[in-house]
């Protein structure tokens, strides 16, 4: 059990990256953006080929992070150019991409089992455990990144991004283009998506052409458990740095409650129904919850001046 | 400053729902008038704006701006020159950030924007003092979320955003008609005050006639995508609501108000 959740904590790290980029598409752009099954795989996919014709497997996962950047370049193209809506323009990307996929790795498997990846360069040097030495270099590149995105959202490029989300006619009518910006935040966004795929692939020794299915729906899933537990803490984690570290807790989270229910039995192939079920709850439990205040608040009495 | 020629839009040209919301006007503004616009609805009015704005391409004709032809520039181009108060309280600024971001962001309108921060803290007493002037104890709230603002208090600060960069041209779109008659006289007046202060060249679309009347050097009225009536100086300070009317009786053979006008 221990090993499991230390191995549930690695991956919850790892992944966490995936879920830092649908962070920036679905809460600041407030796009559902499905390139991600995709780009996820695509990531995977070029890591493993390229570790395999042995390039560096640091310079393998950058590579992932580009060919991420590239797929999210396609979507942004789709919507921004030709107006196509932006779910569908993820839809058709994300389709395109399986059959990209295929044909870079030529199978639909490719295994590194013999070869050297930078989690077993790192624990060759430390002599860590596999699960320690994950989690170490997640952790690096995690907080390297929420620094990076931290430095980037506060910029005068990054707050266009952000205010694109909001409202866009007001955007455009301070003199940004909102294409441009869209398109900087779908690549960003699927660059992340695509590094995190590289890692994933690296860390469990293999690339697989499915590896990205449903990767969305984990991040989507990781982000509403990270707000629920962001709310949680006593000083409500409003700031912008706190909500990108909760969208990686919210990750860790996601993987130990898989984790402890694969433990107790549970078939793997159920936990991407599990998946969808917490996401479903997630966006309901609000609807619901004001509903019935607003029902309850109603009485047939006239109310005091003031009260309620 | 601003010169419409013979500009024409059409909607949803050869269907059943064609619009021809602007046909062939005609609209030459100097350097610091300040001009209010009144019609019916579907008049143009905001059409005009919109055209003006870049919002949508225009069929034909020429929309020059301080002699530079600005006919083909797109809206996130020609925003440069132009500061934009909308309809909609909601519209002019983003809720989910701080009052000083969209500030710095309306600041940095018409400049190319870089990977330098977004708000500078030089910048900070600077917004402060300008947000004193409007009178709101905005100044104590700057990294307050501009969500949280009422309607008046959001449409106050949209209005300072478009002129935080003197823009060449001030389009305002009928920016007091969703606020309540008390905060919407506020906003007029910090309107009149800000537009006084920087002598900008000012294009304000309104339902109120009184206002029209009341404000600016010059009124225009729009019919059917047309202007049909110009007026300035001593003779439009000598108008009347009911001379308005007339006038409008006079030029279309029907009626202008429609209820919001009359009772406004």
């Amino acid at each position: 059990m221990g090993l499991a959740l230390l191995g549930a904590v690695s991956q919850g790290i790892l992944w966490g990256i995936m879920v830092l980029g649908v962070f920036i598409t679905y809460k600041l752009l407030d796009i559902a953006d499905l390139t991600v099954d995709g780009s996820f795989a695509l990531g995977g996919c070029v890591c493993a080929v390229l570790v395999v014709g042995g390039v560096n497997p640091l310079l393998a996962i950058l590579a992932a992070m580009i060919a991420g950047m590239i797929a999210g370049a396609v979507t942004g193209f789709l919507h921004t150019v030709f107006e196509i809506p932006a779910i569908l323009a993820g839809i058709l990307t994300q389709i395109g991409l399986w059959s990209i996929n295929l044909r870079i790795m030529g199978k639909s498997n490719t295994p590194l089992l013999k070869n050297d990846t930078v989690f077993s360069q790192v624990t060759d040097l430390t002599g860590l455990s596999s699960n320690i030495g994950s989690i170490i270099v997640g952790l690096i590149v995690a907080v390297a990144i929420i620094a990076a995105l931290y430095w980037f959202f506060g910029t005068e490029i990054g707050s266009a991004c952000r205010a694109t989300g909001n409202n866009e006619a007001m955007v455009r009518a301070l003199g940004v283009n909102t294409k441009v910006t869209k398109m900087i935040a779908l690549m960003l966004s699927n660059g992340l998506v695509g590094l995190s795929g590289g890692l994933i692939c690296e860390s469990q020794k293999y690339a697989d052409i499915g590896m990205g299915t449903g990767a969305i729906v984990i991040g989507l899933a990781a982000i509403v458990i990270g707000e629920v537990l962001g709310r949680l803490t006593p000083g409500k984690l409003r700031a912008f740095g706190s909500r990108l570290t909760a969208a990686v807790v919210g990750s860790v989270v996601y993987f130990l409650i898989r984790a402890v229910v694969l433990q107790l039995g549970m078939d793997a192939n159920d936990m991407k129904l599990l998946s969808a079920i917490i996401v479903a709850l997630a966006l309901c439990i609000p609807v619901v919850w004001e509903k019935y205040q607003l029902k309850r608040s109603y009485t047939r009495a006239a109310r005091p001046e003031g009260g309620r | 400053m601003l010169k419409v020629q013979n500009v024409c839009k059409t909607f949803n040209a050869g269907t059943i729902n064609e619009k021809r919301a602007l046909v062939n006007v005609d609209l030459h503004l100097a350097p610091g008038d300040f001009v209010t616009v009144i019609g019916g609805n579907g008049a143009g009015k905001s059409t005009l704006m919109n055209m003006i704005a870049g919002v949508y391409p225009i069929d034909s004709g020429v929309i020059e701006l301080d002699g530079k032809d600005i006919s083909l520039l797109s809206e996130p181009a020609r925003a440069k020159y132009l500061g934009r108060v909308f309809q909609d309280p909601m519209m002019g600024t983003a809720a989910d950030m701080q009052i000083i971001e969209n500030l710095a962001m309306a600041k940095r309108r018409g400049k190319t924007r870089t990977l330098a921060w977004g708000v500078t803290k030089a910048e900070k007493d600077e917004y402060a003092e300008r947000l004193r002037e409007l009178g709101l104890g905005l100044e104590k709230r700057l990294t307050s979320k501009v969500g949280l603002l009422s309607g008046g208090q959001r449409q106050a600060l949209t209005l300072l955003m478009a002129t935080l960069t003197e823009p060449k041209l001030l389009l305002l779109d009928e920016h007091t008609a969703a606020l309540d008659p008390k905060t919407a006289a506020k906003v007029l007046e910090l309107t009149e005050k800000i537009v006084g202060e920087h002598q900008l060249t000012t294009l304000m679309v309104t339902h109120n006639m009184n206002d029209a009347i009341r404000l600016g050097n010059r009124l225009i009225m729009m019919h059917e995508g047309r202007i049909i009536y110009d007026v300035k100086g001593d003779e439009k300070r000598a108008l009347t609501v009911s001379d308005l009317l007339q006038k409008f009786e006079e030029v279309s053979g029907g009626e202008l108000a429609n209820d919001r006008m009359l009772l406004s």
